[in-house]
Formats: structure tokens, sequence, C-alpha cells
């Protein structure tokens, strides 16, 4: 049981004569339990992926099933949640927990309230103090959760989310970044972004492109083996990790590597000791 | 100068106001980063500098016009241009130079005169020869500037940006903020809302809002040497300032402000 992409490419406009290849030869297995990081710079082909993955896109080339059948056959329906950009702009209803209760009640949940509370709660907000409000009186890092609580409470098994972090603070951020890992529990989840640093310590595998096609596909181990190549595609790692990278470029002695700044600062300063 | 002085703003059925006893100055020619987390009212604060919104106490003015008074509002926002987050909302033209020429057109400036202003605010912000582009072919970084072009072409004194780089990538941040210096240099007065720490190091001044009130207002160096206050503020350090503070304190002589990695290996191998 899989979310499975094999030659995947997309062309937008095909056979008109102004045909843009924005995709091509994309190859993965999501597995439910999994964080998959896709990553690339603006205009890579990530946004034409995640829509090829959801069914909102007929490929141009190779195919896309979900645990076995293609994304808009009946059997996939509900398999697959997505969380575009800016979510929050796509509030409809008068209270949050009405909005969040839409998908499942849809679906034809038993009781879709009893749902949407659990998928609140799963993002960190309290069903019973946020529930109640109306949309529009969330802040940012509020607003953002509970849209992806809106996609959680689809119960699918795939769990897809463009930028889920832009335009969050650091508290924003974190609390997202903690319900998006912890959906892992009961779905495969791949995240798009062109600022992957704070999902790396938390992916199991990183897919990255560059102008449409992938110029990375391995674990985050194997990423940091590559990474002169990763850059040359024009992405970059985080710094403090980099400066690790570099470091054991040098001959320095470093084990693993340390994601947050003050254990990167622990790991350069005990290789540098080693070295004496 | 825009001068906020000991504004209060309560929004209807808020529990606490968005802004409480907050006082600020921009000259013209001055950066100032306004920085906070996610609520604490920093877009308040911005709405107030062209009177988008109104202080419920305490008093707004730009060059020594009171926002509250009504007869003045045009003018107020003829010298104060403002720019959004999103450049999709802010983009009303098929073309870009139809685009930047909505603002003045609808003023009356005569044809020679917008001509002028049109090509001079696509050149600042980079875009010239893109005339006749249609907006939707441009890249997010192209449209956040061209949505800085649709302001400039206001002859603006002033600048209010919330958060106008946090819908772009690492291109399309660095070319904005080569922009919002090129522009300080020429003179304008530029107001930037940001929560990175890292897009304010340039500014001359940078301003810390905590649950609408100001927390800090000093250098962005100061604030890097006391992290644990900048995280109070939801104020995001750039990592590499934490890891060079946490190699000073390992008795590393690194300097405070080396972002990039190389310096820092090359520091800590010399």
């Amino acid at each position: 049981m899989a979310l499975i992409a094999r030659g995947l490419g997309y062309i937008y406009g095909q056979g008109t004569g102004f045909g843009i290849d924005a995709l091509r030869g994309v190859d993965f297995d999501l597995s439910p339990g999994e964080l998959l990081v896709i990553a690339g710079a603006t205009g890579s082909g990530k946004s034409t992926l995640l829509r090829l993955l959801a069914g909102l896109l007929r490929p141009s080339a190779g195919s896309v099933t979900v645990d076995g059948a293609a994304p808009d056959a009946r059997s996939a329906r509900g398999k697959v949640a997505i969380v575009f950009q800016n979510p929050e702009s796509q509030f409809f209803a008068e209270s949050v927990l009405a909005d969040v209760a839409f998908g499942p009640g849809n679906l034809g949940a038993d009781d879709p309230d009893v749902v949407a509370a659990d998928a609140l709660a799963a993002v960190g907000l309290d069903p019973d103090t946020f529930g109640g409000r109306s949309p529009l009186t969330l802040s940012g890092g509020e607003a953002r959760r509970a849209a992806i609580a809106g996609a959680l409470a689809m119960r699918a098994p795939y769990l897809l989310l463009d930028e889920p972090t832009a335009g969050l603070d650091s508290r924003g951020r974190r609390d997202v970044i903690a319900a998006v890992t912890a959906e892992r529990v009961r779905a495969g989840v791949a995240v798009v972004t062109h600022d992957p640093d704070e999902f790396l310590s938390h992916a199991d595998h990183v897919l990255a492109l560059s102008e449409g096609a992938p110029v990375f596909d391995g674990s985050v181990a194997a990423l940091f083996d590559a990474f002169r190549e990763y850059e040359s595609a024009g992405l970059r790692l985080p710094e403090v990790v980099r400066a690790q990278l570099l470091a054991r470029e040098r001959g320095a002695h470093i084990p693993s590597i340390g994601f947050e700044p003050r254990e990167a600062a622990r790991v350069l300063m005990a290789a540098r000791g080693d070295r004496r | 100068m825009i001068d906020v002085r000991d504004v209060m703003v309560v929004y209807p059925g808020a529990g606490r106001p968005a802004l409480d006893g907050v006082s600020l100055t921009l000259s013209p020619g001055e950066s100032v980063a306004l920085l906070g987390a996610n609520g604490s009212g920093k877009s308040t604060l911005a709405r107030l500098c062209n009177a988008l919104l109104l202080p419920s106490a305490g008093t707004v003015s730009v060059d020594g016009m009171d926002t509250r008074d009504a007869a003045a509002v045009w003018d107020v926002r003829s010298r104060v241009g403002f720019v959004q987050q999103n450049p999709e909302n802010q983009i009303v033209g098929t073309v870009a130079e139809e685009d930047v020429a909505f603002g003045p057109e609808n003023l009356g400036v005569p044809a020679g005169e917008l001509r002028r202003r049109v090509d001079d605010a696509l050149e600042a912000v980079g875009l010239a020869g893109m005339q006749r582009r249609e907006p939707h072919l441009l890249s997010d970084g192209q449209k956040q500037r061209l949505a800085i072009a649709g302001a400039l072409a206001m002859c603006p004194a002033y600048l209010v940006l919330d958060e106008p780089t946090a819908m772009l990538d690492g291109t399309g941040r660095a070319e904005v903020a080569a922009v919002l210096q090129t522009l300080r240099d020429e003179g304008v007065g530029i107001l930037h809302i940001t929560h990175q720490l890292a897009e304010a190091a340039d500014a001359d001044r940078l301003v810390v809002l905590s649950e609408g009130r100001i927390v800090y207002e000093g250098t962005p160096l100061g604030l890097i040497g006391e992290p644990e206050r900048a995280e109070r503020y939801g104020v995001d350090l750039p990592h590499m300032a934490v890891l060079t503070a946490g190699l000073r304190a390992r008795g590393i002589d690194v300097p405070a402000l080396m972002l990039d990695a190389e310096s820092v290996v090359e520091a800590l191998w010399r």
C-alpha cells in the first residue's frame, strides 16, 4: 500500500505548440508512516507534482497510483488529503469547528464534529477554546493550523502539504511542524517546500527538483554525502549543517550531524578537539 | 517624518489592545525593521501609517498631517506607499506597465509624466524592459517587485512593507532586499515588517513588538547578542548567529555576525 509515482511528467499546454515542460522523470514511493520532503526553488515543478499526486492534473508521461488505483478512480476517493499554499484563505464556515467538520461530513462520517475536534486537538488548538470562534479571528499561525486540521479530519492515508510553514513566525512554524510530523503515525506525509531546512531533521526521504527534474533522491544521510551535487542544482542545505559538512570535507571526524545550532556548535568543537 | 505617538488600538470584541502605548518615528532615508511574533501588532502598526486604520487613542502624523484629518487622507496616502505580503493580492493590471500606472493614472497624472514615472519605477525594481510582460508570467520575486513598483509610481516619501518576502524563496528575498536598500539610499523612508532577524540585519534601527507593546528598540546586532530575549519575543535569530554564539561561549574568537558556514569553518581550523 503506497502512493507511487513512476516516470511522472507533465507538460502545460501539450500539443498547442507553446507547451511548457514543467516536470519529468519523477519516481518515488510514499508509504504510511513516512515523511517525504520535496524540495526545490520557485518554478522547479513542485506544485505541479503535488497536483498530479492529488489527481487534479493527469500526467503527460508516466503514472501515479494510490494503493494501486489511479488518483481519480472511485476507490482512491478520500485517500489523498491536500493542503494548498495559504489554506487559511479558504475558510468559509462561521466557526472553526464547522469549517474543519465540513470535509468529514461530506465523506459521510458518523459524527463529523467529533472528528473535527480530534483534528483540532492534533494541531494543538484546543477545540473548546477555538472551535466556536470565527476563523477570521485567528492569528496567522492559528489559522494555518486550523486549515491543516481541515485536511487531517479527512483521515486520509496520504497527506500532501504545499509550503505549510510559509509566512509563519518561529512559534507558528514549530507548531505546524510538530502537527505535520505527528501525522506520520497514521499517514504517509509529503511536504513540498522551497525552504526544507526545518523539515530535514524529520525526513525519511528527500526528493530535490530543479527545473522540473529530480537532482537528488534518497535518505537525509545520503543527501549529506552528496551535498555538493545538491548545491550545484541551486539548492542549499541549512548553513549550520553546511558548516559541519565542510568540516567533514576537511577531514574532521563528525559521526553525526547536528541540526540545531547549539548542538552544531558542540559537534564542531568536539571535532576540533579530536584533531588536536 | 512619520510620527506615531503613544498610540492605542482596540479592535471591537478583542480582549487586549492590539497596540498599547506605542511610539515610533520614521524619517526619509531611514530604514526601520519591525519584528514580532504573529499577532504582536505589526500589521496593525503598518496600517496606521497611511490611515488604513485610525488609532483609538494617541496620534499618527505624516509630515505634520494628522491621519484622522479626513481632508488630508489622500495626501497622507500618496506619501506613504503600502506593500502587502502576497503579491497576488495587489496586482490589478493585465500587463506590468498598466499595473504600475494604475495609481498615478487614477490621480490624473498627465500622460508624459505618467510614462516617466512608470518607467522609472520599473527600472528602480530591476524590471526595466518588462513593461509589456503579463504579471502571471512573472516569478514570485518579480511579482513582489512589481507590487513595489506600483507603490513607487506614486512617488512616496515612505514605503511600508508588511512581510513582503514571506511568500518568496531565497532568490526572491535577495531581490527584494536589494531593491529596499537602494530605495533607502535614494532617500525613501522604509518600514520593513518581518519576523526574520536575518532580513533585518541591514536596517538602521530594529523595533520589536510583543503583545502590542514595543519591547526592544536598537541595533540588529544588539538583539543578536541576546538570543533568549529574541526567542521570547518570537523573533527568528539566524541559526548561524546562535551557532557562533555557542562557539564564542566556548572561547572561540568568531564575529557574532558571521553568517556563512565557510568563514566559520575557516575560523575554527585556521
